[in-house]
């Protein structure tokens, strides 16, 4: 089942860079709301690639309650301790190590869209169990490659309510040499500063409704 | 198992839904979003009209666009593939497809949608799916790419009454009309 697809291997720094290249589009976004929109979604987007998960939750970033909802496979996670399981357990899977591509993200009032290529990458234990396939080398590097689809809602505080997802139901493979393996505590590593940026920005651009009751 | 029985079919509510997409493309500033939009709705509605031989007539697509089903990676590539599946898709009595609460994000690519896609099949059978769409245009707002996000789960309601979609294609006429005319 590996693919034809041909999948360059990614290194810590095209993570980096995908990320950094990310920025420069939100902060052509000139509408105030849905800049803030952007903005939370990248950084919810680094801390959940990052592993970091907890700081998702942090209340000016998410309702106390968000729902998400995964309309590929039916399944519904209601609430923010049910949400914090789901990424628990893909931590603990270390399936927290995504890669993606051909992003086409559009912003709205009541939240954004964003169709990508994703790249999941897995050990060949990982493989064999969502594939049913043998593979040569348990030391191999599996990618999987698929388009997925998200439109997440937010509130007029630039806060995100939930997530719904669609994913293509039909996905390639790519193996990698174990060289090119990438591991979370390495994309950990190379995407804390981003992070660091990320908050910074996000705490001092607030949403128009905010930046109203200051004044 | 019995389905769960709705209300009659209204082709008032039809045109209602299809009339919302109408009044977004009526409200937006953009030349390029009203004419995205424009093309994406006069397209959706020949099709569920059962006008599969005008899909392209009206100046809504590239020379070359193609239809990607991402529940299963079915691929249709060109106009006349796309008119077959349409046509094929009429005389099965599955044309009519409304989507009902339409959510719209709008890019300099195109647009993304997520909707409920009420899809009204023979013998008097709703299927209701959550779905999102993406439609991607070249920088005429001409579609290139229609890619299509099902969910796996639908619901399925059994009407009082199948619809009448003579009735509903004449009823969907005027806003073709509209839309054939309008000049962004």
């Amino acid at each position: 089942m590996t693919s034809p697809v041909r999948f360059a291997p990614v290194t810590y720094e095209d993570i980096h860079a995908s990320y950094v290249e990310r920025l420069k589009g939100i902060n052509r976004i000139t509408n105030a709301h849905h800049r803030k929109i952007a903005r939370n979604y990248y950084l919810h987007s680094l801390l959940e690639v990052a592993g970091r998960f907890p700081e998702i939750f942090d209340p000016r970033l998410t309702v106390e309650e968000p729902v998400y909802v995964f309309h590929h496979n039916g399944a519904m996670f209601n609430g923010r301790q049910a949400v914090e399981g789901f990424y628990r357990a893909m931590a603990e899977s270390e399936g927290n190590v995504i890669y993606s591509n051909d992003h086409h993200f559009a912003v709205a009032d009541w939240g954004f869209t964003l169709e990508q290529v994703s790249h999941f990458y897995m050990t060949a234990a990982e493989y064999t169990r969502k594939t049913g396939e043998t593979v040569a080398s348990m030391n191999d590097v599996y990618v999987e490659h698929r388009p997925t689809m998200r439109a997440w809602p937010y509130d007029m505080a630039g806060r995100m309510k939930g997530e719904t997802l669609y994913y293509a139901l039909t996905a390639t493979y790519s193996r990698l040499d174990p060289i090119h393996a990438l591991t979370p505590a390495g994309v950990k590593d190379v995407l804390a500063p981003l992070i660091d940026d990320a908050w910074r920005d996000f705490l001092t651009n607030p949403a128009p409704e905010a930046a109203e009751q200051a004044n | 198992m019995s389905l769960p029985t709705a209300q009659a079919p209204s082709v008032k509510g039809i045109l209602a839904s299809f009339e919302r997409i109408e009044q977004d493309m009526l409200g937006r500033e953009s030349a390029f979003e009203r004419k995205v939009l424009r093309n994406y709705l006069l397209h959706t509605l020949l099709a569920v009209s059962g006008r599969e031989d005008e899909l392209f007539s009206y100046d809504t697509a590239t020379g070359n666009p193609n239809y990607v089903f991402h529940d299963t990676a079915r691929r249709i590539e060109g106009r006349a593939a796309i008119a077959a599946w349409h046509r094929e898709q009429t005389n099965h009595g599955k044309a009519v497809c409304v989507p009902a609460d339409h959510r719209v994000a709008m890019s300099s690519w195109g647009f993304a949608a997520e909707l409920m896609a009420e899809q009204y099949l023979p013998e008097g059978k709703l299927q209701r799916t959550h779905a999102a769409v993406v439609w991607r245009c070249d920088e005429s707002g001409l579609l290139k790419h229609l890619h299509l996000y099902p969910a796996v789960k639908h619901e399925d309601v059994a009407l009082s009454s199948p619809l009448d979609t003579a009735a509903l294609a004449a009823r969907l006429a005027p806003l073709i009309s509209r839309l054939q005319q309008h000049t962004h």
